[in-house]
């Protein structure tokens, strides 16, 4: 784990963790957590902090949790499941088995019902697709001036196995009426206050999204259960579109004649100015508009940045993604952007994954390199070089870029 | 320095670390005027990392602290203590961030 804040300062914001966050960091439930004094820092934890099921990654906030992944990381072709990020709004709940989880279809349709996951597979086709979640903050740390939210670098993104039924099978056998605009979700995480009344985050997308083949309700990640953190025992998984659409401990889907209103649905949350706007500016509310598809994106996984080698080939490789769309081409440079190179792009394993690409750099001397790729989408849509900066940091899709210095 | 001195120092910063209630009294936040009441009232919900990631000028940590009454439930905290916290929270975590890096 790359540690971002002094060793000392880890039992601090340990003693302040829930019971769920430190079941979540220990792995497995504490049977006498009721002994433990408050602010006791259980010893597995105690020297170290990781997470259970997760490896290396970078922990930006510990209450709620939300942890990235080093792109160097992320090379697998499939996101695994201890690689994948964690963004979290509110308290996980505290039972996440899947036996008694209930979903609630319901709001504006024919036939409203509640199913248990055992239902859900009984019911209804499933289905086993590789889909890519980015959180839409994804990069927000380079924003200048800085945006505030978490200060995600390049790992919140991910591209695992997903298994479940279609959100589109499930809505048709509630029978959608005519008039309904927008989905709304709803999890069992809790608000940090401690407030029933609030929800920490349902967000919704517009219907046709929903009614489109890659949106799933997920009952399994790479083939195993769904990690705690990334939502078990169900979720949604909205692919291409920001993470936050993917709401995680699934309990109610809700379909809505208006734009859904929840929590981080309106304000500045998950929106962007609907014009051009400079570093810095000020934008009224009634001028924001709310993200839909990610925009195209590529991560070098490999070589890791900062490397030195005295080897003048270099093998380069990543993934790229473009949300509702695919990938046309990489390219790759090594020379601050003046001549390019196509990667070799293998097709996606289905649509709404990422797409794998590689290629070798011969660099003709001893010194400084930077690698860049590029990603260029089916619309033609290209990575930009500069952070198209908007208020509270979102979408940013700049070339990623590595150093390599070549002994 | 001299050795004595420099191990007096280092003495001396031992006992006032651990005097403090855990290794760092105020987690992640720098140690400095307006640090107490910016930590007592801000980590009833979440730890003050998210707080320490942040460079935001005090127009902008003003009206995020409104966001946290209106939106989270924040206590509407207002008048010197108020301005307290947005003095320490603007000046260790300004849009020139002195006390972030990403990793
Ligand atoms: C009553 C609960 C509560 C208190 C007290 C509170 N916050 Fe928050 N804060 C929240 C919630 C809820 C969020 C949203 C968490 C999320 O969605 O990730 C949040 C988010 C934040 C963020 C991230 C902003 C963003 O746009 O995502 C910052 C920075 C922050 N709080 C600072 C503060 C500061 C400074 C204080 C003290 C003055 C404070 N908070 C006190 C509940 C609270």
């Amino acid at each position: 784990m790359i540690p971002r804040y002094p060793r000392s300062n880890r039992r601090a914001f340990l003693q302040g963790a829930s019971l769920a966050t430190l079941s979540a960091l220990v792995g497995a439930a504490i049977p006498f957590h009721r002994h433990l004094p408050r602010g006791f820092v259980p010893v597995v934890i105690a020297d170290d902090l990781t997470i259970a099921g997760k490896a290396g990654l970078s922990v930006l906030n510990d209450r709620p949790l939300n942890a990235e992944t080093p792109p160097a990381l992320l090379d697998d072709a499939i996101t695994p499941t201890h690689r994948h990020f964690i963004r979290n709004n509110g308290n996980p709940p505290a039972d996440t088995s899947a036996d008694a989880w209930r979903l609630a279809v319901d709001g504006l349709v024919k036939t409203p019902f509640d199913l248990s996951i055992d239902d859900l597979k009984q019911r209804f086709e499933v289905v086993r697709l590789a889909l890519v979640i980015e959180c839409g903050g994804n990069g927000r740390a380079f924003f200048d001036p800085p945006a505030r939210g978490n200060q995600w670098t390049y790992g919140a993104v991910g591209c695992s196995l997903w298994t479940g039924v279609r959100l589109k099978d499930v809505l048709a056998a509630a029978g959608v009426d005519d008039n309904v605009v927008y989905t709304a979700h709803y999890g069992a995480d809790t608000h940090l206050s401690g407030d029933p009344a609030r929800l920490p985050i349902s967000r919704g997308v517009p219907i046709a999204k929903a009614l489109t083949d890659g949106v799933l309700i997920a009952f399994e990640m790479n083939d195993g259960p769904l990690h705690p953190m990334n939502g078990a025992p169900l979720r949604l998984v909205v692919p291409g579109w920001p993470g936050s659409c993917s709401q995680k401990w699934l309990t109610r889907i809700q379909l809505r004649d208006i734009v859904h209103d929840g929590p981080k649905m309106t304000g500045k949350s998950y929106r962007v100015p609907n014009r051009p706007v400079a570093p810095g500016e000020k934008v009224d509310e009634q001028n924001f508009e709310i993200i839909e598809r990610m925009p195209v994106k590529s991560l070098i996984t490999s070589p890791a940045t900062g490397v030195e080698t005295n080897e003048s080939v270099v093998a380069v490789r990543g993934h790229a993604w473009s949300g509702d769309r695919a990938i046309a081409s990489v390219d790759v440079s090594f020379d601050f952007g003046a001549r390019w190179q196509r990667a070799q792009l293998d097709p996606p394993f289905n649509a709404g994954a990422w797409q794998n690409w590689r290629t070798t750099v011969r660099l003709p001397q001893a010194g400084y390199y930077e690698i860049w790729a590029r990603a260029t989408d089916t619309a033609g849509d290209a990575q930009p070089h500069a952070i198209d900066w908007n208020p509270k940091g979102y979408l940013n899709n700049t070339m990623h870029r590595v150093a390599v210095r070549l002994t | 320095m001299r050795e004595e001195t420099r191990l007096g120092v280092a003495f001396a910063s031992v006992l006032l670390s651990s005097h403090a209630a855990g290794d760092a009294p105020f987690g992640v936040l720098v140690d400095a005027d307006g640090a107490a009441e910016t930590y007592g009232v801000c980590i009833a919900c979440h730890s003050e990392k998210i707080i320490a990631q942040q460079g935001l000028s005090r127009a902008a940590w003003d009206e995020l602290l409104d966001w946290m009454v209106e939106e989270h439930g924040m206590a509407n905290i207002q008048g010197p203590v108020r301005d307290r916290i947005l003095d320490y929270l603007a000046q260790h975590y300004g849009e020139d961030r002195p006390n972030y890096s990403p990793d």
